[in-house]
């Protein structure tokens, strides 16, 4: 066998792998951000596993006779049929085209007449579905969100467990841990040097951690659930914790291998003391423990000056909804609340994630990406495996997917901090979960976790109003994806089934690194052809 | 030409290296190692070693005090380390007073609870006997330890968000009440916090449950993972860990302070001095070396911290502050996050 870098990789060569993956991620880029590209990343971690197919059709006409349960249930609906599929531009969708890139479309479930209806009979169900308004605002004609949006469908996860598909979500490569640096590690480190005032380079709201494994230490994810977590973790306002022991003095930055690097930096008695006895440490012991000494200076050095800056107070005067309320649809009625069936269970429909934290970490320039979990109203997640569950999935991922298209609404309306654009317009979304699930056989059964999986991008420069790839529609039991062109790490064009280091290296790509050079991903990798605009 | 010029090359080397034979002491080769032993003394480490090891290995085996992990780490760290064996002098040697329970530092006997070693050889359940530990110290040579960095050394790790609670608690002297009270909702147990201001930490899994949700989403800034919650751990030392552990040594650390007949960090009836009785604090910075990473400082280092932080905060604040600074300075050093 040829003793490639990828073959070693594959070999699985433990040590080998983390210090060939760390020359790549340390390795000075080559490339730098794209002209109109994305400079921030916001990962949305729909939490559990989707039934992606309960909101988008990648199936042509005789796919949707095959996996798809025929419309029942009223105000539970589940289901549909081929007429209720309609691409999200509101023309007729083409279902016997067997070509895998398709306009955005899915079954509608709203009454576009009167966004808010929530209880009239829905016609293109034939009668047997109510009017369900959640998810009307990815087609509102007002906005356009589907115009922004590019659905990556039947990525092969190579694995079927929650933690395990989770991390192939975030890299690429499926495992118990990370393999590589987790994609929002990548984008944090790689923009750093670009945007080298954004104290919180890799933000995590909520799920898990996206570890930036052989990058830097400024990859490393903050967790910040709140803005009273962020207050006793960045912030040294509380007097409990720093009464006598706030003052800074700005002294020569000496880096851990004792050079100056000719910076000044802002630290503490007790912070200038650390880091002299951390530096004293190197070089005693295993390269293995020097790197691990060096994380800990870099990151208590990055830490002093965040600290120094006061984000809190920043992120105190940046507001979160702000536009969009202006808006009468979401200033009230049926887009602030959610009910499944009459009310049997209701809630507000941005509870399932902390959206008004992340919109205002990213307005304010804090950050390059921030990652959080987005579950359902009375924080339902989409891992359906009971009675009734396929039912309980498609109205909690409609409610989901409307919560996240109202915060995609507010992005698009705000200015972006470059001042050019909207904030959606310099920020790159990447909805994912962590697999797919296997296709309801009847609403009353639950789904089981299928590999093949969907990532949904939005903003950012991507190629909108698409959906690149589809499910492999002579398959018995639930479909692995269809083959759909690749562009590859070398640079060919191939046609073939995707996987999950496609998704990851796709996202990755939006922000102009270039495959082998700015990033790497073991198993080989390629981009899905057409989603990102030139 | 050029396959002529590498073997003059890798002869060149081979000559250089032949008096200095590391696979000794790498592999158990034999051979003259770099200051390493001896194939004999080798082999006679290798007896206590194993003897040993079924009592200290449990413990032992990994971190920066992983004598046992390999022979390697038991000669490099414990064999040939004066401050722990004092080759020909078994009363000096620090090992022996410990096996015996008359240890003179931060702890007086091993294993750490129970009978000392010594009392397990009585108690049959310890094979090697202390005459025979004796016998090697006294019989051992003394070398240097290898000062290269070696790629077999056992690698550190950091406290878990677990440790960290368990460290805190045990040795700035406080415990949940100083942080909750007991709550119930629906009869389920729980503990509910008494403000956010005193730091409370606790994993979302521990039982009684935490009522807030803040103490949780602190334990998990420290990289504490949940079975319930499916939040997986974090080892990485993150400026959210880094963060949190600022904070909450700087906080705590008072509060341990401030505890009425609180005896952890300080004897009862200490006076807590400034900088007028500089050896009464320099006293407590040693005592708090042992303390905090069970070393035993020099007078260097005493003064480095004594200098370096409680003076400039003393001057700043008062003596008070100071002792905070210095305490939290000991919980944020990597000797205290990494073991």
């Amino acid at each position: 066998m040829k003793t490639s870098r990828r073959n070693l990789l594959l070999a699985g060569l433990g040590a080998t792998q983390l210090a060939l993956l760390d020359s790549f991620g340390t390795r000075p880029a080559l490339a730098g951000p794209r002209p109109n590209g994305p400079t921030k990343l916001l990962a949305i971690w729909l939490d559990g596993g989707c039934n992606w197919e309960h909101f988008f059709t990648p199936l042509t006409g005789a796919g949707i006779d095959s996996f798809i349960r025929p419309p029942e249930g009223g105000l539970h609906p589940f289901g549909y049929a081929k007429s209720q599929v309609k691409n999200f531009d509101g023309t007729t969708p083409d279902l016997a085209s067997p070509d895998p890139t398709r306009k955005l479309r899915g079954p509608v479930s709203w009454n576009a007449a009167d966004p808010t209806d929530a209880t009239g009979m829905n016609p293109l169900s034939g009668g047997a579905q109510s009017y369900r308004p959640w998810g009307y605002s990815w087609v509102n004609p007002d906005y356009k969100l589907y115009e922004r949006a590019c659905l990556l469908v039947g990525a092969d996860q190579g694995t079927a467990s929650h933690a395990s598909g989770i991390v192939a979500s975030m890299c690429g490569v499926a495992g118990s841990s990370f393999r590589a640096p987790a994609v929002q590690a990548v984008i944090a480190n790689y923009m750093a040097q670009y945007f080298p005032d954004r104290p919180v380079p890799n933000a995590r709201l909520g799920g898990t951690a996206p570890l930036g494994v052989g990058l830097p230490a400024l990859a490393n994810p903050y967790s910040l659930s709140s803005l009273a977590l962020l207050e006793s973790t960045v912030s040294d306002r509380r007097d409990s914790a720093w009464l006598g022991l706030r003052t800074r003095a700005e002294v020569d930055e000496i880096g851990f291998d004792g050079k100056p690097t000719g910076a000044k930096i802002p630290l503490t008695a007790t912070d200038g003391y650390v880091l002299d006895e951390t530096r004293a440490l190197a070089g005693r012991s295993t390269t293995g423990t020097d790197a691990y000494l060096r994380q800990l200076y870099e990151t208590y050095a990055g830490l002093s000056k965040t600290v120094a800056r006061d984000v809190l107070t920043v992120l105190e005067q940046t507001t979160g909804f702000t536009e969009i309320l202006t808006d009468p649809l979401y200033a009230g009625g049926a887009f602030q609340t959610a009910c499944i069936g009459a009310a049997d269970v209701c809630g507000p429909v941005q509870s399932g994630g902390p959206y008004d934290f992340a919109l205002r970490l990213l307005k304010s320039d804090l950050v390059t990406t921030v990652t959080l979990r987005a579950s359902s109203i009375a924080n339902t997640s989409f891992d359906v495996h009971f009675a009734g569950g396929a039912t309980a999935q498609t109205s909690h991922l409609r409610i989901a997917l409307e919560a996240i298209a109202q915060l995609l609404i507010e992005m698009s309306l705000s200015p972006a901090s470059s001042g050019n654009g909207s904030l959606l317009d310099e920020t790159l979304v990447y909805i994912y979960s962590d697999f797919g699930r296997t296709f309801a056989k009847s609403g009353q059964d639950g789904t089981d976790h299928h590999p093949a999986t969907c990532g949904l991008l939005v903003g950012g420069n991507i190629k909108g109003n698409q959906m690149l790839g589809g499910y492999d529609e002579g398959a018995q039991g639930s479909p692995l994806g269809a083959p759909v062109p690749i562009i590859e790490e070398s640079g060919d064009t191939v046609t073939r089934p995707p996987k999950s280091q496609d998704i990851a290296a796709t996202v990755i790509r939006a922000f102009g690194l270039e495959p082998g050079t700015d990033f790497f991903i073991p198993g080989g990798f390629g981009e899905y052809k057409g989603a990102i605009s030139t | 030409m050029r396959s002529r010029h590498t073997l003059e090359v890798l002869v060149a080397i081979t000559i250089a290296l032949a008096g200095c034979d590391d696979a000794a002491t790498d592999d158990g080769g034999a051979g003259t190692p770099c200051g390493g032993p001896t194939p004999e003394e080798r082999a006679q480490n290798q007896a206590v070693f194993d003897g040993l090891s079924p009592s200290c290995a449990g413990c032992h085996a990994s971190g920066a005090r992983g004598y046992f992990e390999s022979i390697e780490a038991f000669e490099s760290l414990l064999a040939y380390e004066p401050s722990l064996v004092v080759a020909g002098d078994p009363d000096s040697s620090e090992l022996v007073r410990l096996l015996e329970g008359n240890g003179t530092r931060a702890f007086t006997q091993m294993p750490i609870a129970g009978e000392p070693y010594a009392g397990l050889v009585e108690a049959g359940t310890a094979t090697l006997t202390m005459s025979a530990i004796r016998e090697w110290v006294t019989n051992l040579k003394s070398h240097e330890r290898d000062d290269r960095p070696s790629i077999d050394a056992p690698r550190v790790t950091r406290m878990g968000a677990n440790d960290v609670v368990r460290a805190l608690y045990a040795q700035l002297g406080l415990s949940d009440e100083d942080f909750f009270v007991p709550a119930s909702s629906f009869n389920v147990p729980l503990k509910t916090a008494q403000g956010d201001g005193n730091y409370p930490m606790t994993s979302p899994d521990s039982i009684p449950g935490p009522y807030e949700g803040l103490p949780a989403e602190r334990f998990a800034s420290l990289g504490g993972g949940s079975a319930m919650l499916q939040i997986a751990t974090d080892g990485t030392p993150s400026p959210s860990f880094l963060g949190t552990i600022t904070q909450v040594s700087q906080a705590w650390c008072r509060i341990a302070l401030d505890k009425p007949n609180n005896e952890a960090l300080l004897p009862a009836g200490t006076v807590l001095a400034g900088s007028d009785d500089a050896a009464a604090v320099k006293q407590i910075i040693r005592r708090w070396f042992l303390h905090f990473h069970a070393v035993v400082a020099s007078d260097e280092q005493v003064d480095a911290m004594y200098q370096a932080v409680f003076v400039p905060l003393e001057a700043e604040t008062d003596a008070k502050t100071a002792y905070v600074g210095t305490c939290s300075s000991f919980i944020r050093h990597p000797g205290w996050i990494f073991y």
